[in-house]
């Protein structure tokens, strides 16, 4: 996928010759050319931008696409790829473009299919008249898992079962577009089709200025009023939430993006859970109702306790809280029953039936083989035809009939004839094709058009073009991203004259009522914000150290003496130290070891706080709440985590870790700067910024502790390189200039609250956040045992005295010293899991009975 | 007619503490035209912070309960009592045949509130086994009350009671294949060949009376939660048969539940936050009104 993007063009052949040697297969529809090769209309205007461009503009605006995706962090995860679970989502420069006349009519269409599925779910799941009259065969309803009993007798206000309906769309040879699979339980796309048409926002501003194109951005609004319309009507504005199976899920980059658009927490079923029929939203301020679940979570999945009983994601006794109507969901749970393929042949008789119309745009042709003349038809044609289970909305099974020998169509003629109610079979359908850019040059594919709707009153609104998905291979059969797909941006191209913004006026309210700070924050966001906190600034620290280590290896400071870089490898490894150097190890630190040790710290994976991995922690935590944080923040984040090289020569590698551990300096100070100035200080930047100044003490106190914790006066390199490491050599040579005193280092690292790298600073810092936070009205101070701990810090740290700190003792050691720093590591520690038991105690673990 | 006191009593222990549990329960009796139930109560301990009921999609009552009180042991315990109709004998039955065709192409609600029970369930596929029995059994001239009487007399014969063998995820095959188990893997097995037979099979939850009346011997399955298995014919309704104990279910059956399969019917079925491993107990006593519980 990305050799594509990368591959330089062949220089000989520009893209106005592409457009010539763009050949579409006979017997296919293609997007850009008719059946004489003349371009289409649509493609017109931009055939021409295409022609005028020249291979390496192409090439380029392709490359930086993949980019942005790698650097916005933009994925589709995929299941069961041991370790890496992450794939970088594909995008295609070229768009797929469709004429607004064309794209009306679909959405005409679109919009009849959503309320024609709102009627039989509303049938089905209430008096089964389709069903005693046989409209719809028993078998495909119930005899069918999706089918949810526990959900039945429930009809959601107004009847509406799908407020968002999505389907796949395929065209025929012949132009007509078909249906190839609907999807209504949690249709997902919206996310990854705005985040498309973003990226061709920045990458080709100019070929969305020169063509009209209708907006996606309003869609958002339209998703948002349609599901405020759904929650019930108490409290007002309702409250809502974007339920997601997790970081794990293969769409959870959609999740995360769509809640922040839509302004909805994202939540886990571990943050909610059922009182007083209610599903209630754990905060940190307590339990919040929620009014409203977006859910990408499966129907079955939603509540162990009256479905899937082994689901981990829902939450226990959601369905009483929607029964006793105190939540809508959306969409409705159970509604995934119409998903079937069986279901589709039966679709224009149940149009006809339930909304006296004619049904607008066909399925594939399918024919069910629970009834004698289909499963006849299917017996007899095996060999053109693709087997699908009737009740299964994977296409993984799907039996290809073509691809049968003898031998095996017989054995599958058996088993339908033993089982017929379970398959369906379905016509080999030759999809069109549309240009993708891949290898230098325009290429014609086959694709799928996953469009969606949004109920709007009576009817229903369009995601105007949505995603067109590319397969992996060719194959008419499966286009699924899990495998490997691309995408493409899709354009629906407005008529002249047309303002390519659809109004979409939201009734204001008179009056908004003000909320300062944003409420419910979820505890688990607090507690990744916090541990993201905390993981910026030991990276932060980290890469100050390893500066100063490859400094002295390349003989700058200490090189003279390279035992004196020993605390300074010890503060890296923390507890690890063994893996590289065993305590009491006397054998002299020579250059080569240091530059062993240096390499292992900073990419080496194996080494547990290698610089890696701790980067590796920032973009884990950040991954989790990913709505929380400023959307640019993830280019900052994409360039931070890139590969790395280490040159084996040691002069090469040392330029190479200089370089690299400046950029990283840069890029974390960028991503501070971010939180600092782009976040609301509200609760979550309160957890996020106690991380990390909990953190820059903890490290503080370490750093004092070893280096100065040895008998005997530190020599001027020591003290030297410990201002270099915690950045203050600059505002020490200003108080002092050149003379490198113990007490007044000791002054400005521990004692000086001014010094914003300073011990003193970090635990004022903890204590204020930690007098902002919530707290249970009416508990007493001393059972709070967060506030108990900073407050005891902040009081030693006001009596502190850099004189009383340098005192030796006979030994020469530093009693008073080694005894503050230890009080501050252990009462930090103990504050950091105070913490925990007080905010985030949320995810004990679930048993079943 | 005798009237019968039920007490179920459930109890949990937990190893560390449930902060929050959710139960549902489906232990009322049933009303039917064949048993009563006169009085029902259900306690809980810790005690409830809230509990709701409903009918559930097959018509038998469910309660829900809601526990906040953090506890490591949970106590239900339900009473009823409950007036039985001892069963009067079947009218002539229509055959397999008669019973499918009208299956096929009935459009009365009859058929269709029979035709629920015709298809697969969670704990019940319509396995190999069960499809070639369903062949020899129910052949078209056969009635279906009749055939399923053998089905009843085959299961019990072919397999034997044994509490250790299964558990109540077990799969169907593995049952067939070990060949013991409890009363609901023989419930669940007669369910697998009738609807293999193109034919409904229901699933019943209940009770056994514990003492059998004098001269009769004590039943297997009379002293805890009991299950069994309905066949439906047109013309006679379903009938109730007990492949556990060979024989047709009679005033000692109390029905609690009807459902495709276990699934749908559970007696005690929860979710609880924290707790940790834990452990089942379990005591029912059916006695007649009056005298006083084992």
């Amino acid at each position: 996928m990305s050799n594509a993007a990368t591959m330089p063009a062949t220089a000989a052949t520009s893209p106005a010759d592409w457009l010539k040697k763009y050949l579409p297969a006979a017997g296919r529809h293609d997007e850009l050319k008719d059946a004489r090769g003349a371009i289409r209309p649509v493609w017109r205007k931009l055939a021409e931008t295409l022609a005028a461009a020249s291979a390496e503009e192409l090439a380029q605006d392709s490359e930086q696409v993949h980019r942005l995706i790698q650097e916005n962090g933009i994925t589709y995860n995929v299941y069961g790829e041991a370790g890496n679970t992450t794939r970088p989502w594909g995008m295609d420069v070229v768009p797929m473009l469709l004429e607004h006349a064309e794209w009306e009519k679909i959405e005409t269409a679109l919009s009849q299919r959503a309320r024609l599925f709102n009627l039989i779910l509303r049938d089905l799941y209430g008096a089964q008249t389709l069903l005693e009259q046989r409209i719809i065969p028993p078998a495909l309803v119930l005899g069918n898992p999706a089918f949810l009993r526990p959900c039945h007798g429930y009809t959601p206000p107004n009847g509406m079962f799908v407020p968002i309906y999505g389907a796949d769309l395929g065209r025929a040879p012949t132009g007509q577009w078909w249906v190839l699979a609907e999807r209504l339980d949690a249709p997902s796309g919206t996310g990854y089709s705005l985040e498309n048409r973003a990226l061709t926002a920045r990458v080709l501003p100019n070929w969305l200025r020169d063509n009209l194109v209708a907006r996606l951005a309003p869609f958002i609004q339209t998703l948002r009023d349609c599901l405020a319309g759904l929650a019930p009507q108490r409290p007002d504005p309702p409250r809502m939430a974007l339920l997601t199976p997790g970081p794990a899920n293969e769409t959870y980059f959609e999740h995360s993006y769509l809640a922040r658009n839509l302004g909805f927490p994202l939540v886990e079923g571990g943050d909610l859970l059922v009182r007083g029929q209610r599903v209630c939203l754990k905060t940190l301020m307590g339990l919040r109702p929620v009014d409203l679940i977006l859910r990408r979570v499966d129907s079955d999945y939603c509540d162990s306790l009256e479905l899937r009983r082994d689901s981990l994601l829902g939450v226990p006794g959601l369905l009483q809280a929607v029964r006793a109507g105190n939540l809508a969901m959306a969409n409705a749970l159970g509604a995934g029953l119409l998903e079937a393929p069986g279901i589709s042949p039966f679709l224009p008789a149940l149009c006809r039936h339930l909304l006296g119309e004619e049904l607008k745009m066909p399925s594939v042709a399918t024919w069910w083989c629970g009834q004698p003349r289909e499963l006849d038809y299917v017996l007899e044609h095996l060999e053109s035809l693709i087997l699908l289970p009737a009740l299964s909305t994977s296409t993984r099974e799907a039996v290809v009939g073509p691809r049968l020998d003898q031998a095996q169509r017989e054995q599958w003629r058996d088993r339908l004839r033993a089982e017929p109610e379970a398959w369906c079979a379905r016509e080999w359908v030759a999809l069109a094709t549309t240009p993708v850019y891949e290898h230098g040059k325009l290429t014609p594919r086959i694709f799928q058009l996953r469009t969606l709707v949004a109920a709007r009153g009576e009817d229903y609104h369009a995601l105007p073009g949505g995603l067109t998905r590319i397969p992996a291979e060719d194959d008419d059969l499966t286009v699924s991203m899990q495998r490997g797909g691309r995408s493409k941006d899709t354009w629906v191209l407005l008529p002249p004259g047309r303002p390519p913004v659809a109004e979409v006026a939201a009734p204001a309210p008179a009056v908004v009522k003000l909320r300062r700070p944003a409420p419910d924050l979820p505890s688990r966001v607090a507690d990744n914000l916090y541990w993201m906190g905390r993981y910026v600034e030991r990276t932060d620290g980290q890469t100050r150290v390893l500066r100063l280590l490859a400094g002295a290896l390349a003989g700058e400071g200490a090189a003279a003496d390279p035992e004196l870089l020993r605390p300074f490898f010890e503060t890296l490894l923390l507890q690890d130290a063994s893996y590289l150097l065993a305590p009491g190890q006397q054998p002299a630190l020579d250059l080569a070891a240091a530059e062993r040790s240096l390499r292992a710290m900073l990419w080496d994976t194996a080494q547990p706080n290698s610089l890696a991995n701790n980067i590796a922690r920032i973009e884990h935590m950040a991954y989790r709440v990913k709505e929380y944080l400023p959307a640019d923040m993830w280019s900052l984040l994409g360039r931070l985590g890139r590969k790395r090289r280490t040159p084996a020569e040691t002069a090469a590698f040392l330029r190479v870790a200089f370089a690299e551990l400046r950029d990283a300096i840069v890029q974390l100070a960028a991503i501070n700067g971010f939180m600092t100035e782009n976040m609301i200080h509200g609760y979550g930047w309160r957890f996020l910024d106690l991380g990390r100044r909990l953190e820059r003490g903890l490290n503080m106190a370490d750093m004092l502790g070893r280096v100065l914790s040895r008998p005997g006066t530190p020599s001027p390199a020591l003290l030297n390189e410990l201002l270099v490491s915690s950045e203050c050599l600059p505002m020490y040579r200003r108080r002092y200039l050149a003379n490198l005193n113990l007490v007044a280092v000791l002054d400005m690292l521990a004692c000086d609250d001014s010094n914003p790298r300073g011990l003193a600073y970090q635990l004022q810092c903890v204590r204020q956040h930690v007098e902002e936070f919530p707290r249970e009205p009416g508990s007493d101070p001393a059972s709070r045992p967060v506030e108990r701990l900073a407050h005891a810090l902040t009081a030693q740290a006001e009596l502190l005295d850099a004189h009383h700190l340098a005192q030796t003792n006979e030994a020469g050691a530093r009693p008073a010293l080694r005894e503050f720093l230890h009080t501050v590591i252990r009462d930090l520690s103990a504050l950091s899991d105070a913490l925990g038991q007080a905010y985030f105690a949320h995810s004990q673990p679930e048993a079943k009975s | 007619m005798p009237v019968y006191t039920i007490t179920h009593a459930t109890t949990y222990r937990y190893a560390h503490p449930v902060l929050l549990s959710h139960q549902a329960v489906h232990l009322e009796p049933l009303a039917t035209a064949a048993q009563e139930c006169l009085d029902f109560s259900l306690e809980a301990k810790p005690g409830p912070l809230e509990t709701s009921v409903r009918t559930d999609y097959f018509g038998n009552r469910v309660h829900y309960l809601t526990i906040t009180e953090p506890h490591q042991q949970l106590d239900i315990t339900t009473r009823s009592q409950v007036a039985v109709t001892p069963p009067k004998p079947l009218p002539a039955d229509a055959t397999c045949g008669e019973t499918r065709a009208w299956l096929e192409k009935s459009l009365e609600p009859a058929a269709h509130q029979v035709r629920q029970f015709l298809f697969d369930s969670p704990n019940v596929r319509r396995v190999p086994w069960a499809r070639e029995l369903a062949a020899q059994l129910f052949a078209d001239e056969r009635p279906v009350l009749e055939a399923a009487r053998e089905l009843n007399t085959l299961i019990h014969r072919e397999f034997a009671f044994d509490t250790a063998a299964t558990h109540p995820a077990t799969p169907l095959e593995e049952f067939i294949q070990i060949k013991r188990g409890v009363c609901q893997d023989f419930a669940h097995l007669a369910v697998a060949v009738l609807r293999a037979a193109g034919l409904p099979g229901r699933y019943v939850s209940g009770y056994l009376l514990t003492n059998p009346p004098p001269g009769q011997p004590r039943q297997v399955g009379a002293d805890a939660s009991h299950a069994w298995f309905s066949a439906y014919a047109p013309g006679s309704g379903w009938a109730d048969y007990d492949p556990t104990n060979d024989t047709l279910c009679n005033e000692n059956h109390i029905t609690t539940a009807h459902g495709r399969d276990y699934s749908d019917v559970s007696p005690v079925r929860g979710t609880v936050v924290g707790g940790g491993s834990q452990a089942l107990f379990l005591g029912v006593t059916v006695v007649p009104a009056g005298k006083p519980g084992v």
